[in-house]
């Protein structure tokens, strides 16, 4: 999630191209953060150790973790620590980043000081982003628009079921509100119950599809029918989640049998909310109302 | 090999369904998009089991359910459920639904459950 939503960042910035974007991601995918890196940015050894652990492993055949707690660097404790890190996100990117040349840790530090200042993100926010942990991001996200506490749970619930059955590395922008969304395709379910619930999945085709897809197992090439379809099992399998979030609180909600347009619609309400998510870099849309009325024209 | 029903309105998920069942050895024998449809196959097909998706149009699951096991003591209906269907499968239970499997389909116990029911 972090390389989505910083290399994202980076690639708008003109900083990296589009190529050296899908050549980190790729990269990330099987690598490992090195463990001199992770003892030096956890502040546990100097650059130097690092580099002296790093020398002496090129003579020996030893793992740099037992010449660092041979040396008296490391204890056990903290080896096991970073062993559990090493598939850290952040950690990747940078280490990544610089292997491949692409920008140096100086020029990464800049980078990352000019995003908190561009998005305005405190350095708290931007220690969240870096967490891969998809409830800490949705905070950041949302903590601009007000929510309702039904609104709040159904975005975190369904943020939460795309990283488990769509994609790991989404990434998530702001959310807002509107009355009038212009929607290419809908697929969309209605709730009844405590709450009467408008929920709906959108977006660009792309996004429609690659969820469609991913959902689906599935090759779709264009939003139709059956693709809208592959999109509703996945909200109907969110609704159904979000209906037992509910139910433990008392709240009884109900799912109806989804709707679905393959055609360009106005999503009208007093009050629409709007999270604009991208899986594997495409923007699906996640547009909902609690309690209010909604047309679709 | 036992003779399957398929019930579901959702093509996507009726495929999925229909590959699992398939490559276990069972036939599939029709599929029907909603609770109606499915009661109807059900009286022409008299399969093994029908699977039987809760959330549908025209009849529910539920009913279709009801309707089936009113004429056909003896059917097996496995129950396809997302989460948050407590309440309807407390119904289903008392309906007579032999088993019920949940959506999104993990596969091994899909398959386990199949051949509980038609044992
Ligand atoms: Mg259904």
């Amino acid at each position: 999630m972090f390389t989505s939503f910083f290399g994202n960042y980076l690639k708008t910035k003109n900083v990296i191209t589009q190529e050296q974007y899908t050549d980190v991601k790729n990269t990330q995918k099987t690598a490992r953060v090195k463990l001199g890196l992770l003892a030096v940015e956890s502040g546990l050894m100097t650059e130097k150790q690092a580099e002296e652990v790093n020398t002496l492993q090129t003579q020996m055949d030893k793992r740099f973790g037992d010449i660092a707690i041979e040396k008296g660097y490391l204890t056990d404790e903290q080896l096991g620590q970073m062993l559990s890190k090493q598939g850290d996100a952040y950690l990747l990117f940078v280490q990544t980043v610089t292997e491949k040349g692409i920008l140096t840790s100086e020029q990464l530090q800049e980078q990352i000081a000019a995003c908190k200042k561009d998005l305005q993100l405190t350095d708290a926010e931007f220690e969240a982003l870096k967490s891969n942990d998809i409830d800490k991001i949705a905070e950041v996200v949302l903590k601009d628009v007000e929510l309702s506490k039904v609104e709040k749970q159904y975005i975190e619930l369904s943020l939460r079921n795309i990283v488990r059955f769509i994609d790991n590395h989404l990434r998530v922008e702001k959310a807002y509100k509107t009355s009038k969304y212009e929607a290419v395709a809908i697929a969309n379910q209605n709730l009844i119950g405590n709450h009467s619930m408008f929920t709906a999945f959108t977006g660009e085709a792309e996004g429609v599809v690659a969820l469609a897809s991913i959902f689906g197992k599935e090759e779709f090439s264009k939003v139709d029918l059956d693709t809208l379809d592959s999109v509703c099992e996945f909200l109907n399998c969110n609704n159904g989640l979000f209906a037992t979030k509910l139910s433990e609180t008392d709240v009884d909600i109900d799912m109806e049998p989804p709707c679905m347009y393959a055609e360009e619609k106005e999503i009208v309400a007093d009050e629409l909310v709007v999270v604009p998510i991208y899986v594997e870099d495409k923007k699906v849309e996640l547009v909902f109302a609690v309690d209010k009325k909604v047309a679709i024209n | 090999m036992a003779k399957i029903l398929i019930c579901d309105d959702s093509r996507t998920s009726r495929k999925i369904l229909r590959g699992i069942l398939e490559n276990a050895g069972f036939e599939v024998v029709g599929e029907a998009t909603n609770g109606e449809e499915g009661y109807q196959l059900y009286k022409e097909l008299r399969p093994d089991a029908i699977t039987l998706d809760i959330t549908m149009p025209v009849l529910d699951g539920i009913e279709a359910l009801k309707k089936i096991m009113a004429e056909f003591k003896d059917a097996k209906a496995i129950m396809v459920t997302a989460a948050g269907q407590k309440t309807k499968m407390v119904e289903a239970v008392k309906a007579g639904a032999s088993e019920f499997i949940p959506k999104p389909f993990e596969e091994e116990k899909l398959i386990e459950i199949v051949k509980r029911v038609v044992q």
